[in-house]
């Protein structure tokens, strides 16, 4: 239900821009409490959306707290289905629509602020053949204090 | 003493030996070879943390005898990145030993992603 967590409704509009985008030989992403990939668990490639690490406090009003929500967003696919010049295109499209923009429809958000991962994650593209290509997105919001 | 005809004799009380496919890549032309007498080890799930991301590991462990992967003396060797297709599944070679008096290749490996 939208309202209850803003950290929620962070990764349900990251969804929706990552959708959006209607990237070439993407599937559409998933929101997952955790971020995993278990073989034959969903339509590769695919975005995986999910919460990252300890929220972080930012800068404070007399009446409210600054919040920045983490929120992983990580490309899965296979290595040899599409090409590099592809799987890196999904990269810099996600991440230009992301950076440096809020969240129109969440009120108390004023920011998205992106940190990169490794374009490749080398273990498992040596072990599994895999691309694993993430990012964190920093939400940050002004939240009441109540 | 453990000599390699004995080695090689023992091999035959291994069960549940499978005909495999390798591919090599010690070069940019990868060469294919079929062996019929692999054995694996039983799988060994778990899931691996890479970048934030837990994926599944399935790592284990294949063999497969020299005087097959050499039955002719090209003197081929099983390298990390080569890969195994045993009953259908494609496993990654990241390591590989040439064991037990130089008669079996031992080699861990990991399942191609699906």
């Amino acid at each position: 239900m939208p309202g209850l967590s803003n950290h929620y409704d962070t990764m349900t509009a990251i969804k929706s821009i990552v959708d959006a985008l209607s990237l070439p030989d993407l599937n559409a992403s998933v929101v997952q409490e955790v971020a995993e990939y278990q073989d034959g668990q969903q339509s590769l490639p695919f975005v995986s959306i999910s919460p990252y690490g300890p929220e972080q406090t930012g800068d404070e009003l007399n009446d409210r707290d600054g919040i920045y929500y983490g929120t992983l967003v990580c490309i899965i696919g296979k290595k040899n289905v599409t090409s590099l010049e592809q799987r890196l295109s999904w990269r810099q499209s996600i991440r230009r629509k992301l950076n440096n923009t809020s969240l129109s429809s969440l009120g108390m958000n004023y920011n998205l602020k992106i940190e990169p991962g490794n374009v490749v994650e080398p273990r498992p593209f040596f072990e599994r053949a895999a691309f694993v290509s993430g990012m964190i997105v920093r939400a940050f919001f002004q939240e009441p204090r109540s | 003493m453990l000599t390699q005809a004995t080695a090689q004799s023992l091999m035959g009380i291994v069960p549940e030996k499978r005909p495999a496919t390798i591919v090599l890549t010690p070069d940019s032309n990868p060469t294919t070879i079929n062996v019929f007498s692999a054995w694996i080890k039983p799988l060994t799930v778990r899931l691996t943390k890479d970048g934030g991301l837990n994926l599944q590991g399935d790592e284990t462990i294949i063999k497969i005898p020299d005087r097959e992967l050499n039955s002719v003396s090209h003197g081929y060797e099983l390298r990390p990145q080569d890969r195994i297709t045993l009953a259908g599944t494609t496993y990654i070679v990241l390591s590989a030993s040439l064991k037990t008096v130089r008669t079996v290749w031992e080699c861990i490996v990991r399942k191609e992603l699906t």
